[in-house]
């Protein structure tokens, strides 16, 4: 166990050093500005003094992120299973699900202020406007996917319907979930720093997307990188947290959890 | 038909003049009549494709035909029926569930409660030869283990009905074997009424009383012939001069009808 | 028969396509004269920019030859970045930001400050009861602003702001403003602009200038990299003589750049146009604007705005101010 999680982390750990050492080398050798591409120890010097800003901010993302995300793991699974309960239904509500997918977050951003006002709450609601369609759409087809013998040895022992959807339907639909939920971690991110753009409060409760965008104006570049270097952290915590609960609910009978299989 | 009005006597199944056909105009099943007695192990022996399977579930009432009638003991909806359990031929176990939970779980679709379930799965477990596995999960069984697992999840609700569709037809000789030998003691101990189809003429030669032969799509019964009744089945068996002379014959039942549109 | 007729028609059209020769020889004489620049606007065409598109109107750009291109810009154009990569020959910007992308290595210098004195203010309504800054923030509420800029640090510095939660300033931010439930909002403004507004839509303001509390960057200064102005010294100054001559026209009748402008920015009528040009008259002008001409700079007020942003942490090192501007005649 202990190799394996070294076997997994070693690869692109060198990877990621050997990346900054190249950038730091060229930014120096090239003289590249400050403010246009700051080499990787302005951005730790950045990381280092503003490290009470930056934290407030991540800290303030992930909460909206994080509730964006069980919102759409709740509401995507629950939607998802009403519409796979009869054909009608899905034909019904499925359309409006890719027109949730397709509007573009900067767009509807304004409106959410409006109804929402600032703050965590129109954040949570971005965050989960943009990862709410993985969820819904992988669910289905966990839902379609299901063994048709199961369905019929269910069947044939006069199971009811809630049976049928919580020891059958529902489990075997998990490994289809997790990979939805997994994708709209990362999503539920960006979601909460886009929508930050437009929503957050600025100044002592400004969120990650606020400050990039306040780092921006100011022209302050290596403190822009560290920001988004700490919100694509946020990223990879969120997804690795899914992916933990994953193998922890599939590993024991899920191929994809699974090292070896007998 | 004059039988005699004792429960034991009427047929547990009993089809007449089924038909059964697809979209597309694809006739499966093609007028068959078929009575099966109680306590009975019949074989269902045809070519692959030839409507075995469909037959099967028109029994079980997971299909209901477009002519004729299939009555099974109790009647001809599905809630009627005697207690049936239904063998697929691959285990279809819930990968979730231990071999335990997967043997529980007619008896927990049932209602019934944990510890009266949790005995009877154990004792079916125990009858298959699994009592060492029961804990652990099918992705760690071998085919011819959750194959097993499968049995025992079938007689775990003490049916008066089994039917088996093919069941060891994934797995190989040598465990096909033993589990042929492993189903025909089950089926002795528990008079159970028995349906077992099968492509495999040996199979059939060695587990039925009876063997019903299908002709290729529609399927027709081609042969009714009865089988080693009495005979010990064991592996010696299939070295026996009679039990050759069956095969024989089935064969010629089969090629028999091969050429038929 | 159908290719032949196409082919007709397409000689037809061939034919009268081709300009006459001399036409031809005169266009691409004008071609080669005039220097093509872009100048990127930070914000909606306003009149804060209403000189430069005087000038443009009058042709006083053509007439030094220059082919000018104003790109308009908005809530979150970085028209200063722009220039200080090359991506523009010319751009909008604040004193403050000049200073503070100089300090980090971005060789730019301010051309033309337009306002004088600069226009950045907080408006609240004029129901309410605080009499300046220093009662607003201490009365706390919501200040709806864009984060990044000086003069919010400056405040931070000068004032109490535990009290004030900052909203950014967005598309809905006039909205917000004049909501009637919205009775402790107060709004970043530009004099000339958005006060106006709010009076055109029935709310009297009261407006705070952020240079009577002792911050006042040059405003709208034209701005270049100064590698173009050292290779282009004379486009350089024709732009500089053009603008001047745009804004004194401006000054003297705003009504046509006005009308070009309105049609750019459909937030504004016409009335708001007229009613902010007169607005910012006094902004525009100074001393030394009398004495040097419009747009014109001093070394002393560079100075000064330098030492403030070293005081305000905005950059780590003051920067030389004869540095930061250069003085075309």
């Amino acid at each position: 166990m202990r190799s394996r999680v070294a076997q997994a982390l070693l690869p692109p750990l060198a990877t990621f050093i050997l990346a900054n050492l190249v950038w730091e080398t060229l930014v120096r050798a090239l003289s590249v500005p400050a403010y246009l591409l700051p080499p990787p120890s302005a951005i730790v010097g950045a990381l280092a003094r503003h490290a009470g800003t930056l934290a407030r901010g991540i800290a303030i993302t992930g909460k909206a992120a994080l509730i964006g995300f069980a919102l759409s793991a709740v509401a995507g699974v629950a939607a998802a299973v009403l519409m796979s309960s009869a054909r009608w239904v899905e034909r019904a509500f499925y359309p409006f699900t890719v027109f949730l997918q397709t509007v573009p977050l900067v767009a509807i951003a304004p409106l959410l202020v409006v109804w929402l006002g600032f703050g965590v709450t129109p954040v949570a609601v971005a965050a989960f406007i943009v990862s709410v369609f993985p969820v819904i759409v992988n669910t289905v087809t966990g839902m379609r996917s299901t063994d048709p013998a199961l369905l019929d040895l269910f069947r044939l022992a006069g199971a009811s319907r809630r049976d049928r959807l919580l020891k059958l339907r529902l489990p075997f639909a998990l490994p289809s979930i997790f990979a939805g939920l997994k994708v709209a971690a990362g999503l539920a991110v960006i979601g909460a720093v886009v929508g930050e753009f437009v929503a957050s409060y600025a100044g002592e409760d400004a969120g990650i997307g606020m400050l990039v965008l306040t780092y921006s104006r100011e022209s302050h570049t290596d403190r822009l990188f560290a920001a988004v270097g700490l919100a694509s952290l946020l990223g990879l915590a969120m997804f690795g947290g899914v992916s933990l609960a994953a193998w922890l609910a599939l590993r024991r009978w899920h191929p994809s959890e699974n090292s070896a299989s007998p | 038909m004059s039988a005699p009005a004792s429960a034991l006597a009427a047929p547990v199944i009993r089809l007449r003049g089924v038909r059964r056909s697809f979209n597309g105009g694809v006739v499966a099943i093609d007028g068959i009549d078929l009575e099966v007695p109680q306590g009975e192990f019949v074989a269902i022996l045809g070519p692959s494709g030839c409507g075995k399977s469909t037959l099967l579930r028109l029994i079980a009432g997971l299909d209901a035909p477009q002519g004729g009638e299939v009555v099974v003991r109790g009647g001809s909806a599905l809630a009627d029926r005697a207690r049936l359990a239904y063998v697929f031929q691959d285990a279809h176990l819930l990968p979730w569930r231990t071999v335990q939970r997967n043997v529980e779980l007619p008896l927990e679709l049932a209602g019934i409660d944990r510890a009266q379930r949790s005995a009877a799965a154990a004792q079916c477990i125990a009858q298959v030869g699994l009592a060492d596995a029961a804990g652990r999960y099918p992705a760690q069984l071998s085919g011819g283990m959750r194959m097993r697992a499968s049995l025992a999840r079938a007689l775990v609700t003490d049916p008066e009905l089994l039917l088996l569709d093919e069941p060891f037809a994934a797995v190989d000789e040598i465990t096909r074997q033993r589990l042929d030998e492993q189903l025909h003691a089950l089926w002795a101990g528990r008079r159970v009424t028995v349906l077992f189809v099968t492509h495999s003429i040996s199979e059939a030669a060695f587990l039925a009383q009876r063997i019903v032969v299908l002709s290729p799509r529609p399927a027709r019964v081609v042969a009714d012939l009865p089988d080693l009744d009495g005979a010990a089945r064991t592996a010696v068996l299939r070295t026996e001069p009679a039990f050759n002379d069956l095969v024989r014959r089935l064969h010629a039942a089969l090629a028999a009808d091969a050429g038929t549109p | 028969m159908r290719t032949k007729a196409t082919l007709l028609l397409f000689a037809f059209l061939a034919a009268h396509a081709v300009p006459p020769p001399l036409a031809a020889a005169e266009q691409a004489a004008e071609k080669v004269t005039a220097k093509e620049v872009k100048i990127q606007l930070n914000w909606l065409p306003e009149p804060e920019f209403g000189g430069i598109y005087a000038s443009e109107l009058r042709g006083a750009f053509a007439a030094h030859g220059l082919a000018v291109e104003i790109l308009k810009g908005g809530p979150d154009v970085p028209a200063v970045q722009m220039a200080a990569a090359g991506r523009v020959e010319f751009a909008v910007a604040a004193a403050d930001e000049v200073i503070a992308l100089r300090e980090k290595g971005a060789d730019i210098v301010a051309l033309y400050a337009t306002y004088q004195t600069s226009p950045q203010a907080i408006m609240v309504r004029r129901s309410r009861p605080v009499t300046g800054i220093k009662a607003l923030l201490d009365a706390g509420g919501t200040l709806i602003a864009q984060p990044g800029l000086a003069y919010l640090k400056w405040l931070g510095s000068r004032f109490d702001m535990s009290k004030t939660r900052i909203v950014p300033y967005g598309s809905g931010a006039m909205a917000q403003f004049l909501d009637p439930k919205a009775t402790d909002v107060a709004m970043q403004c530009f004099l000339p602009a958005e006060p106006v507004t709010a009076r055109r839509l029935g709310v009297e303001t009261k407006i705070f200038l952020l240079a009577n509390t002792g911050f006042n960057p040059y405003t709208a200064v034209v701005i270049t990299r100064r590698d173009f102005f050292t290779a282009h010294r004379e486009v350089c100054r024709g732009l500089v003589a053009a603008l001047r001559e745009g804004w004194k026209a401006y000054l003297d009748d705003p009504k046509p750049a006005n009308e070009a402008m309105a049609k750019l920015n459909t937030s504004m009528d016409l009335g708001a146009f007229a009613e902010a040009a007169e607005a910012q008259r006094d902004l525009l002008e100074s001393s030394d604007t009398r004495q040097l001409g419009l747009g014109a700079m001093n070394e002393k007020r560079w100075a000064q705005l330098s030492q403030q942003l070293v005081d305000l942490g905005i950059i780590d090192v003051p920067v030389p101010a004869q540095d930061c501007f250069v003085t075309l005649d």
